[in-house]
């Protein structure tokens, strides 16, 4: 049978037929040079304007420098707090603003491999004279190499390029593109400042989700207007664009690339601002300046606290981390529990604080294994007996009761009431020892 | 009481005889051995002399020469006959003369990678040098990802992995493809039918990619005895293989003993239970102290064997952790403990599924019984391969069911002893199944135009998929645009681009409990069916065809389900022909148009019809290809005079076909069906059809075309021995269902037609 045919046939038994989809010509040809024109004209529509490069044209499209998110109370000479931990490459030396690359892409698709395509790569940085942006677009497939010639010999005047996600997304899908291309990552001689894992390190705790869009609304107090895209229609923006020259939402996408790479610098300066505070609270509460969790230049919520504690504890900066993990505790409003619930049936008329039922048990692990490290016992009990409070059989608290009462604070009594409960008969059999029973 | 001493017991047991269809003795044959070949690196002869191998059999030495040669070969070995030196060494070699050097191991399942990975790890200790060998599966956890990519020297994978999570990867993967010098595929066998079409693609898209790399790997193949072992390594790895013949393993003597139950029910040719004579008989193995292996065919039979196991070994002193069951579904931890127990003799006896005929090391035991025939000779020679050490005898009983194939190879042991009937078949340029992967490929990597794929050109391919609007013509590139990562969309175990998912509604929320194709799924999941999984019954309560969902609860009641299909079969071409002394046979495309309209509802036990209703599903249309035998319209006379009926002894023959065919091409009975017309409007004559039933066809019936003499003298000679008197499901269907006369006019149908060619002396091809 002609393979026509076949093919035709295929069609009847393949996936549920698309609603969108057209009558193509039928000789199979993609549009050809009858649009490559209409293309060209759309191109110039969107602001874009072609480049010639040695290895071709690429289609760019520069956006006056805007001042709104501007650099200038950082520079020139930038003094950067400790970043280690947020991020997880640490600065180059002598970094100045004006040597970070900002960096977005937009895709064919999100599934990542091989087959998705950059087509829009949007780059950004610090002039004197305003935040500016470019951006790349791949005016069709196999147009490739001279956008990423033209990334790479950008990139070469930058030593940090920052991305949201980038380091899962567009930095892994830029480098199989240059190799499919057999180019070297145009990107490789620069360090990668990722905000995502920064986000959540710092907020994670406290937003919703990590989103850029999350991240700049409850973070930078950002809101990003009318306009934008949603971003399941970006691909089909694109394929569309290729078939008919249509520009469709085009103008749309490129302003959301736009948009993405703005905000991504308020997100950042919101990181380094964040990062001084965790410096200043080091500063301020060194073991031997006497001063305890009271030198903080901000009130930050319980959550982001808590985020401080666990970076501060990663750098091992123990001190510091139970400053924070402190504050935490305090503001998450942790307070003791009257009378002590362990083995009693509970029905005593102090009830634990409302806001306690909503506390993740995280955070009590966390408080109590930072708190142990620096000796503050009675805080660390405040936590455990808040802790049973709300979860009467965790064992884990028992444990971490009958453990402070007994090696800490020497209450044995106490800690014999722990460990009847935990059903831990050696501990048990040396409690009795010790209070003089059998 | 030995081995040896309850064999010449049995050999007198009259009650046990009288169901012995064949009791065959192997003689022991003694090992060739050769030697290492001097271009071996010196340091692996080293370690195989500290491991006690003083000497390689013979085909392990031409395969260590072959591949120095740099070609592709195929092992075809039983098990454990050392095949997986046969790999290890080249590979080893190779990697030790360039530590930059790449291997790729694939294995069709993941327990049996695991397994490899293990062995290759010992000879690597043993060697003190760092070579670096991963499994990659489903499993591997996401940190261990990166360290496998850039610094495995050996990559041990799956099919699926490479499918899906490697090739559209590959830039991820790029130390491996530039310097990929070995492909190894284990298990080739395996791959045939609509998995095998998937596999033979998913490496043309390796050699693909590894070409991008500027790499072209050599491939070594290991596959079980069957008839055309060079062929089917050939057409999977798409290019030469060569095929090494001698295999040098010593074996001792070995009683292979064929046991069939008696027959309980005549008309639906129903025998004893499997389950109750293989416990029966290895109660007896396990009362000679042997050390024994049952295989069962099913995780539940296995679960009932090691019971019934468990409570005899009591009676005779044996404690209940020296009985074991193995199946998909125990712990790894746990498989482990069982394969050493087996190896160091702690474990007597083990009831497993299949999974322990695979390659895995357990050593060689005394006896094995298999609860059921394991489908293709070639996996019975697998299973079988578990009993005998070198120099002891062993003993093999296969236990057949009722099922039709079991009583095909239990009636037939000549089929099964002589030389490897199975041919296995698979076919790469399967319309639906190339246009998958053709999606992938170009995902993968844009094709060029004029880019041949596994030899062919398919612009015309290309230019489809232009229209449907996932591929761009661009600069004379056809580039991947879609926002869909096409692996995931294609299974390569499934023939259909498509599937109906099936949900258990009484579960809150949904449970999907299993996938069916689209032609399945009309029969068996249409409003109101009876749908059995996993031996329990469901209620369809809807079958959404829109969103390919059918919604299931499950039921308790006492009647089945019987869709009934009718297909409408028109001839499109016919590509080849042959004349037959009884009318001719051909083989070319068809298109079937099918569709369900109703269906019965049959009570269980007593199959009476107790209601029916209507279906309401769209029809289906399929091309794929068939074979044909067409018969001289005179039969309807001569037949007549006889009281026979031809329709009868045609739709006979087609049931019995259905069951005699499959074995011989090694497909499932459901792979192929057939249909017979008394007078077909295309040949116009009274014709038998027997066709692939997977879109587009895989090979089968092509080769029935081919062996078709050889199917039909089996066919006959199987009918002869089915003890039944008007027909059952075994041969040709249960009498009420195929007409009285059918069994009597099917036998005088085939032996009509071997008389001809007797006449004629094999004029039919």
């Amino acid at each position: 049978m002609d393979l026509k045919k076949r093919l035709a046939n295929l069609d009847k038994l393949s996936h549920r037929k698309r609603s969108d989809q057209r009558q193509v010509d039928p000789t199979g040809e993609s549009p050809g040079a009858a649009t490559a024109r209409a293309r060209e004209a759309t191109l110039r529509d969107l602001g874009l304007s072609p480049q010639p490069q040695t290895a071709g044209t690429v289609w760019t499209r520069d956006y006056p420098p805007c001042a709104t998110v501007s650099s200038h109370d950082e520079a020139p000479a930038w003094k950067l707090p400790d970043l280690t931990d947020i991020f997880s490459a640490a600065a180059p030396p002598a970094l100045t603003p004006g040597q970070l690359l900002f960096l977005d892409t937009e895709t064919t698709g999100l599934a990542g491999g091989t087959g998705t395509v950059a087509f829009l790569i949007g780059v950004a940085w610090w002039t004197d004279d305003g935040f500016v942006v470019r951006q790349f677009f791949l005016a069709g497939p196999g147009r490739e190499t001279p956008m990423l010639h033209a990334l790479a010999e950008l990139a070469a005047e930058f030593r940090v390029v920052v991305t949201f996600n980038g380091n899962c997304f567009d930095l892994p899908l830029l480098r199989t593109r240059a190799l499919l291309s057999r180019l070297p990552d145009p990107l490789r001689a620069l360090v990668s400042w990722d905000l995502l894992p920064a986000v959540r390190r710092l907020w994670g705790r406290r937003l919703p989700d990590c989103r850029q869009q999350t991240a700049e609304v409850e973070i930078c107090g950002r809101e990003r207007g009318a306009g934008d895209i949603d971003g399941a229609l970006i691909p089909p923006t694109y394929f569309r664009y290729l078939r008919e020259a249509e520009p469709g939402l085009l103008p749309n996408v490129l302003t959301h690339n736009q948009r993405d790479m703005v905000g991504m610098a308020a997100v950042l300066q919101a990181v380094v601002a964040a990062a001084r505070v965790i410096d200043c609270g080091r500063l301020a509460t060194h073991p031997r300046q006497g001063g305890r969790a009271t030198g903080f230049t901000s009130d930050p919520p319980w959550q982001d606290a808590w985020s401080a504690g666990r970076i501060c504890e990663a750098r091992r900066d123990r001190e510091s981390a139970a400053c924070w993990l402190e504050r935490a505790v305090v503001g998450a409003g942790i307070q003791p529990y009257a009378g002590e619930p362990a083995g009693s049936s509970g029905s005593s008329g102090n009830s634990p604080a409302v806001e306690l039922r909503e506390l993740p048990e995280r955070l009590f692990v966390d408080a109590i294994r930072i708190l142990k490290r620096t000796a503050r016992w009675e805080l660390v009990e405040q936590v455990i007996l808040a802790g049973l409070s709300r979860w009467r059989d965790r064992d884990w608290l028992h444990r971490e009761a009958a453990i402070l009462y007994e090696h800490r604070l020497g209450r044995l009594e106490s800690a014999r009431r722990h460990a009847e409960v935990l059903a831990e008969p050696r501990r048990l059999e040396r409690l009795n020892r010790k209070l003089g029973r059998d | 009481m030995n081995l040896a001493q309850l064999l010449d017991r049995l050999k007198g047991d009259e009650k046990f005889l009288r169901h012995v269809t064949r009791w065959e003795t192997l003689p022991p044959t003694a090992g060739s051995y050769a030697g290492f070949p001097p271009e071996l690196d010196p340091r692996l002869g080293d370690v195989m002399r500290g491991r006690g191998i003083e000497s390689l059999y013979s085909h392990q030495f031409e395969a260590c020469r072959l591949a120095a040669q740099g070609a592709s070969f195929v092992v075809p070995t039983p098990t454990a006959s050392g095949k997986t030196l046969c790999y290890n060494l080249p590979v080893l070699d190779a990697i030790l003369r360039d530590r930059q050097a790449r291997a790729l191991y694939l294995f069709p399942t993941k327990a049996l990678s695991q397994d490899q990975m293990h062995e290759v790890h010992e000879i690597v200790t043993d060697l003190g040098v760092d070579i670096k060998t991963f499994t990659f599966d489903g499993d591997t956890p996401e940190t261990a990802r990166r360290a496998i990519r850039s610094s495995g020297h050996i990559v041990v994978t799956n099919p699926d992995m490479l499918h899906q999570g490697i090739l559209p990867h590959h830039t991820l993967w790029v130390n491996l493809f530039e310097n990929l010098k070995y492909v190894v595929v284990d298990e080739v066998h395996h791959y045939r039918g609509v998995f095998g079409s998937h596999v033979a693609n998913v490496l043309r898209r390796l050699r693909r990619i590894a070409g991008f790399y500027g790499a072209s790997p050599q491939f070594i193949c290991c596959s079980a005895t069957i008839a055309n072992p060079g062929e089917v390594a050939s057409a999977l790895v798409g290019e030469p293989v060569v095929e090494i013949e001698q295999n040098g393993a010593p074996r001792g003597e070995k009683h292979f003993i064929f046991y069939n139950p008696p027959v309980v029910n005549q008309e639906l040719g129903i025998r004893r239970s499997v389950v109750k004579e293989a416990r029966a008989i290895a109660e007896r193995f396990l009362q000679s102290r042997t050390q024994l292996i049952v295989f069962a065919r099913s995780r539940m039979r296995v679960e009932l064997l090691l019971t019934y196991l468990e409570q005899a070994g009591r009676r005779v002193g044996i404690k209940q952790g020296e009985v074991r069951g193995y199946r998909g579904g125990y712990l790894p931890g746990e498989r482990r403990a069982i394969e050493r127990g087996l190896r160091d003799g702690s474990v007597r006896a083990v009831v497993s599924t299949n999974a322990l005929e695979l390659g895995i090391d357990i050593g060689r035991l005394d006896a094995c019984v298999m609860a059921g025939y394991a489908g293709t000779v070639a996996s019975t020679w697998q299973q079988a391969g578990r009993a005998g050490r070198r120099q002891n005898i062993s003993a093999v009983v296969l236990v057949a069911s009722s099922n039709p194939g079991d009583q095909y190879i239990i009636n037939n042991p000549d089929y099964f002893f002589g030389r490897s009937p199975e041919y296995a078949t698979l076919d790469a340029d399967n319309l639906v199944i190339l246009v998958s992967h053709l999606k992938c490929a170009a995902f993968e990597l844009p094709f060029v135009e004029d880019e041949r794929y596994g030899g062919q050109r398919i612009d015309e391919i290309l230019d489809y998929l232009v229209q449907q609007e996932v591929l761009h013509k661009a600069d004379g590139r056809y580039h991947w645009m879609a926002d869909t990562y096409p692996a995931v969309d294609v299974s390569l175990r499934s023939a259909a681009p498509d599937n109906v998912v099936i949900i258990d509604r009484s579960v809150k929320g949904g449970r999907i409990i299993g996938e069916m194709d689209l032609f399945s799924a009309q029969e068996m999941l249409h409003d109101e069916a009876i749908y059995i999984h996993g031996a329990s019954q469901f209620h369809v309560d809807k079958l959404d065809w829109e969103r390919r969902e059918a919604y299931v609860q499950p039921v308790e009641v006492d009647y089945y389900t019987d869709a009934q299909r009718i297909t409408e079969l028109k001839t499109l071409t016919t590509d080849e022909q042959a004349p037959a002394t009884l009318g001719g046979l051909g083989v070319g495309d068809v298109s079937l148009i099918s569709k369900v309209s109703i269906y019965k509802k049959i009570k269980l036990r007593t199959h009476e019809n107790v209601g029916s209703g209507d279906v309401q599903l769209p029809e289906m249309p399929m091309d794929t290809i068939a074979f044909t035998w067409e018969l001289p319209e005179s039969l309807h006379g001569e037949m007549a005079s006889r009281q026979l009926d031809l329709g009868d002894a045609l739709n006979g023959v087609a049931h019995l076909m259905n069951q005699v065919a499959p074995v011989f091409v090694m497909a499932d009975p459901a792979d192929i069906h057939a249909q017979a017309m008394v007078r077909s409007p295309f040949t116009g004559h009274p014709t038998l059809y027997l066709y692939d039933a997977v879109p587009g066809g895989v090979g089968y019936a092509r080769r029935i075309f081919q062996q078709f003499i050889e199917i039909r003298q089996a066919a006959a000679a199987h009918l002869d021995r089915c003890p039944c008197p008007d027909g059952c499901p075994s041969c040709v269907g249960a009498s009420v269902e195929v007409g009285g006369t059918a069994k009597r006019g099917a036998a005088w149908l085939l032996a009509r037609a071997d008389s001809a060619a007797a006449k004629t002396a094999g004029g039919e091809r």
